[in-house]
């Protein structure tokens, strides 16, 4: 998606796509991979994709943030990649971006915001992480919040002052502004790597493991507590949902060996351990055959248990669950009389 | 009080520039992304009664229309990707067209601001900072441009026009400069105001007084004769979309992106701003507001993708 090719075609002035074409564009992105979806599932996508760019373009204070918005996007991708090749081409991506449109005035970004909005006008599909957070309506529009702090270079509304011809203020007078707005925040980094100072381009998806706050539209200057959390990759205070299921699976693996194994895999896995378990359902030969890699010393080595199903072990509570599996040819007869009592089934059961 | 105008479909009110003068035939807008659409709304609109027809119909993208009287008529002026285009009253004739470019070979040319000098001139500015002025005679045959000046560096955002003489034009750009010009035979600049960097989106001249909203959500207020700020609000928390004047009264009318209408009381004798009326449109994201009456007792407000036209009645 980063080819310098398609980069370079990308980013020559052109007005904004047509619908088609970008829809086009993004069921040929998303099938880039084994993934397919039916056409009900891409639809879906889609929807969801469109209303999340809709509402940070929206929530966008002032316009110059559709570029931190943009760098939040890149930051992410750059988060995800790991061969140098895949970084040098966000490196790319990076300056191809800055040399665009970082020399633009606030009046011309306004006007990019302006194509932006038209082009997702209409969009009014309910997405259930933003009405969880409460930033999105049931007919679909987006709560326009007025409270945060105002954007750079703008002022908290409530004053008029009144200047002499010298331009000395002479005179400052108040009213009610409505709203509870606050001081401007210092605003987000533009450089390759920084602080980006808004949530907004960030994945929705995490949660805030320290306080109640919606992840939805947070802004940190410096005398916010959330400072150093933001983009993605900085994850210090965030609780990654996804993660947080993976070790929940790892703890469930080894309470299931532990429970196969009985004494003997408190002594060789180490109770509570949270090194990686490979579990092989499948025979020796065929693991040899699927890995071929994989070394015949490690095959033998202490940290690999053979457990053979078809042979019993000695643990009591397995046996009983075996046991509890098999059912006689006797009771299975008892079974076809419907008058029997289903205290007496239940009792030869037992 | 305030009342709900429906229009026949969102696409008629909802693009982030619509602005339309209400005189006694109220106007709506349609921007669609690739379309211009004109549509007339007929007055009774307290009768929630209105008769509409579609007048037009071109691809293009919308910036600004403009109603004003020219000698006997009442013309529609409206400023476009495809340049400047003025209409009879009923809208439905084209009498003239200009595309109002200076780079015909890069792309993204549109026509910006609008005003009406004197009796018969009109001013109107594009997306390289140039303005023309085209002279309107009597028959509206023929309108012929008598001057064309580069007057800034960016694009222009808003021009207003002195109605009482003195044939005074402010202009501004995409950059935030703000230039005063006398109109002679041709433009000749008098002063250029101290740049604020967020541009000003709209501008009114009224009783000596240069009325500029900014996109930083403040509205200052700039003398005609000292050529020094008088006064300044912190109006709102983001950038004004859209400002109104009523000339019979000083009233001055605010909608922005922050979901508030206000309306501002300027004092003719010095300048003075204060707050007369506030209101929020929760949830709206507003992009058009106009008064309905010379005295600015009624106006209205348009927001983003809604087929609403909210009016509001002192």
């Amino acid at each position: 998606m980063l080819n310098e090719k398609f980069l370079i075609q990308l980013f020559k002035p052109q007005t904004v796509y047509n619908k088609t074409a970008l829809r086009k564009l993004f069921e040929d992105l998303a099938h880039a991979s084994i993934m397919r979806l039916d056409e009900a599932s891409m639809d879906k996508l889609y929807d969801l994709m469109i209303m999340a760019f809709k509402y940070q373009v929206l929530m966008a204070r002032q316009p110059l943030e559709l570029i931190l918005i943009t760098l939040n996007h890149v930051d992410a991708i750059r988060n995800f990649v790991s061969a140098p090749a895949l970084q040098t081409q966000i490196d790319k991506t990076y300056t191809m971006l800055m040399q665009m449109y970082a020399h633009l005035s606030i009046g011309e970004m306004q006007n990019v915001k302006y194509s932006l909005l038209n082009f997702l006008q209409g969009h009014r599909v309910r997405v259930s992480v933003f009405l969880r957070h409460k930033v999105q309506n049931t007919d679909g529009t987006f709560v326009i919040p007025t409270s945060g702090p105002v954007p750079a270079g703008c002022e908290i509304p409530g004053c008029i002052r009144s200047f002499d011809p010298d331009g000395i203020v002479c005179q400052t007078t108040h009213f009610p502004a409505g709203g509870e707005y606050a001081a401007a925040c210092e605003p987000g980094s533009t450089e390759m790597h920084g602080n980006r100072g808004t949530d907004l381009g960030c994945n929705i998806y995490t949660v805030p493991a320290t306080t109640d706050m919606s992840p939805m539209n947070t802004y940190y200057g410096n005398n916010n507590p959330l400072e150093n959390i933001g983009a993605v990759g900085n994850g210090a205070k965030y609780q990654d949902l996804e993660a947080d299921e993976f070790l929940l699976g790892k703890e469930e693996l080894n309470l299931l060996m532990a429970q196969l194994l009985g004494s003997q895999a408190e002594q060789k896995q180490g109770f509570g351990s949270k090194e990686i378990i490979r579990l092989s359902l499948f025979g020796l030969g065929e693991e040899k055959e699927s890995n071929p890699t994989l070394q015949k010393e490690e095959l033998e080595s202490k940290n690999f248990i053979r457990i053979d199903a078809r042979t019993r072990t000695s643990t009591a509570a397995l046996e009983k669950v075996y046991d509890e599996m098999t059912m006689q040819n006797e009771e299975l007869q008892q079974d076809e009389d419907k008058e029997q009592d289903l205290l007496d089934l239940l009792d030869s059961m037992m | 009080m305030v009342g709900n105008f429906f229009v026949k479909n969102y696409a008629a009110l909802d693009g982030v520039c619509s602005k339309w003068l209400c005189d006694c035939v109220f106007f709506g807008i349609s921007f669609q992304i690739t379309k211009i659409v004109l549509r007339l709304y007929h007055p009774s609109y307290y009768r929630k009664e209105f008769t509409e027809e579609q007048m037009y119909e071109r691809n293009g993208t919308l910036t600004l229309v403009m109603w004003c009287d020219v000698k006997r008529h009442q013309l529609l002026v409206v400023a476009s990707s495809l340049g400047v285009q003025i209409f009879d009253e009923d809208g439905r004739v084209c009498k003239f067209s200009h595309p109002c470019v200076d780079m015909p070979d890069g792309g993204g040319n549109f026509a910006r601001g609008l005003a009406l000098i004197g009796h018969d001139m009109l001013c109107v500015g594009n997306s390289s900072g140039t303005i023309r002025i085209f002279h309107i005679p009597e028959d509206l045959d023929p309108v012929v441009k008598i001057d064309h000046k580069q007057v800034h560096k960016k694009a222009v955002t808003d021009i207003a026009a002195s109605v009482t003489g003195g044939n005074l034009v402010v202009t501004a750009d995409d950059s935030g400069e703000l230039s005063l010009w006398r109109l002679e035979r041709e433009l000749h600049l008098v002063s250029m105001f101290p740049t604020f960097r967020y541009p000003c989106t709209s501008l009114k001249i009224w009783e000596g007084f240069i009325l500029c909203a900014f996109g930083s959500g403040h509205i200052r207020v700039f003398g005609t004769k000292t050529l020094s700020l008088v006064c300044e609000v912190a109006a709102h928390a983001r950038w004004i979309t859209a400002a109104d004047l009523a000339p019979d009264t000083g009233y001055f009318l605010s909608v922005s992106e922050d979901s508030f209408v206000k309306v501002w009381q300027i004092s003719k004798r010095d300048g003075m701003v204060s707050l007369k009326f506030s209101a929020q449109v929760q949830d709206n994201l507003l992009v058009g507001g106009k008064f309905l009456c010379s005295g600015g007792e009624k106006f209205c407000v348009s927001t983003y993708e809604s087929c609403n036209v909210i009016c509001y009645c002192a």
